[in-house]
């Protein structure tokens, strides 16, 4: 979209003011819509949707401009709300849900065999046996953690704990997928190396 | 559990019970600083560390780069027409529905702010506006005024130019008139004169009249000569003629020319007369100047009866 060259700062103290209102919030909402929009899209909601919380979005910006202080903090301003709508009809729609099962992304669900290992390790019913194997399962993950190199200990951590994917890791940490996937094979054959006696199996 | 879930939990455990401390959540403006690299090293360092444990912040990053990330190739275009009705779609819940209301109020206070200086301007103009067309109607009669006092004083100078004509017409005529008259009274000057001449001719002494009532304006006496005229007797018409011991006299043509100089010439008999040779002189009309004394002072008012032999 070729939209006219303007300082947005400027045309944002301008909506504040109430000049050029219509134009100045039209300039914003071309230079903007298309990126709010997509955020939607990426977070897996249909057209209909995107669209309707992409207006919900500007709305609430068009709303609270005048309370921004730091114009030049516009972008981190537009994303916060985005953020919020998105995170808003998240919570809403778990709402409606709460009757339903819910699973959380730690995996918190309410059954001993999910719950987290310090947790359970925390768990007062837990075997005495069982927890001293655990201890020493965890104490020799960490000591092989430790040993790997400091980029590759966080692709791991990244890919294993947090299931992120390569370009999402590559992003992450500022580097290109091959070494991100690299690191996650060398990290891989070293947790291996060292763990094979307490994991049965080991994917990075 | 599955083999590859025990040993993420695992994983997870490790992070949490490191005992790391690693800071504080980072904000929206960190994680957006963070993805665009606009942190300083140990800045982006500490937040990479904290990501790489936090994973309500990896959240976070993810939102972030979802909002960050360009149009991928794989992804529906947006286009600029689908934005035109999403903004036409979208801008009566701002106007109408009084949905964003500062600006509004912001018109409103800007129209009530503006209203005064907006009366003023036009009082102020319609000011200005009065106080031209006072002007140009001013400007008007005294240009009307004006050109009613240039045609009478034209008028006036018609007339006189007229008046001032007649006198030219008249001053005119009265010298061609005088001219005429001194003309002949030339002409019959000279016929006299010859008549004298051709007497003279005969030894006979003419007397002339006294020429004084012919003075030039350089103390001078015009007189003239006949061509047979060889000496002449001045008799001084002054009050005192034995003033001086001796005189001088010059004679010059109508030039200005001197064509004769005498000095010495004394006075003698009871008038005081001085006689004066005239050689080599054509006949015409000359100017005779008289001095008196060595020092040739002139006289000032002075009188010559001349004599021609």
């Amino acid at each position: 979209m070729n939209l006219p060259e303007r300082d947005p700062v400027e045309v944002i103290r301008e909506i504040k003011q109430g000049l050029n209102f219509e134009a100045n919030c039209r300039w914003l909402f071309e230079r903007h819509y298309a990126q709010i929009l997509r955020f939607f899209r990426r977070k897996g909601f249909d057209t209909e949707a995107c669209r309707d919380l992409t207006q919900d979005t500007f709305i609430s910006v068009y709303k609270g401009l005048k309370d921004l202080r730091q114009e030049e903090q516009f972008e981190s301003w537009l994303f916060a709300i985005a953020h919020n709508v998105w995170c808003s009809l998240i919570e809403s729609r778990t709402a409606q849900k709460r009757s339903a099962t819910v699973l959380s992304l730690d995996g918190e669900d309410g059954s001993d065999d999910r719950l987290p290992i310090a947790a359970r390790l925390a768990d007062k019913r837990a075997d005495p046996l069982t927890e001293a194997l655990e201890r020493e399962k965890l104490e020799k993950l960490r000591e092989a953690l430790l040993h790997l190199p400091q980029q590759m200990r966080h692709c791991a951590q990244l890919r294993v704990v947090h299931d992120l994917s390569y370009a999402e890791i590559a992003a992450l940490m500022g580097i290109s997928v091959n070494t991100v996937k690299a690191h996650l094979h060398q990290a891989q054959k070293a947790l291996r190396t060292q763990l094979s006696a307490y994991f049965e199996e080991i994917i990075v | 559990m599955s083999h590859r879930e025990e040993f993420r939990a695992y994983m997870k455990a490790a992070d949490r019970t490191s005992g790391i401390n690693y800071g504080r959540h980072l904000t929206e403006a960190q994680v957006i600083a963070y993805c665009r690299n606009e942190m300083s090293e140990a800045e982006h360092q500490a937040a990479e560390t904290h990501l790489v444990w936090c994973e309500q912040c990896i959240a976070l990053f993810r939102s972030v780069r979802d909002f960050l990330e360009p149009a991928h190739d794989d992804e529906q275009e947006i286009t600029t027409a689908e934005t035109a009705e999403a903004w036409r779609s979208l801008w009566p819940e701002i106007r109408g529905k009084k949905t964003v209301e500062f600006p509004r109020a912001r018109e409103k206070q800007f129209l009530s702010r503006a209203t005064l200086p907006l009366a003023a301007g036009l009082a102020l103009s319609l000011l200005a506006l009065g106080w031209q067309t006072w002007r140009l109607l001013s400007e008007r009669r005294s240009r009307e005024q004006s050109q009613q006092v240039a045609m009478v004083w034209e008028s006036k100078q018609h007339e006189l130019e007229y008046r001032l004509a007649q006198v030219e017409q008249n001053g005119r005529d009265q010298l061609q008139q005088e001219r005429d008259q001194r003309l002949a009274a030339e002409a019959e000057r000279d016929r006299l004169q010859d008549h004298l001449s051709q007497q003279s001719s005969q030894e006979i002494p003419v007397f002339t009249a006294r020429l004084s009532s012919e003075r030039g304006v350089d103390d001078d006496v015009r007189v003239r000569f006949s061509g047979a005229t060889r000496a002449a007797r001045l008799k001084l018409l002054i009050s005192k003629p034995y003033e001086f011991p001796e005189y001088a006299v010059e004679l010059a043509d109508e030039s200005g020319r001197i064509v004769m100089k005498t000095s010495s010439l004394r006075p003698s008999g009871d008038d005081g007369a001085l006689s004066l040779r005239i050689n080599r002189v054509r006949s015409g009309r000359y100017k005779l100047r008289l001095f008196g004394g060595k020092e040739k002072k002139p006289l000032g008012e002075y009188g010559v009866s001349v004599t021609q032999s």
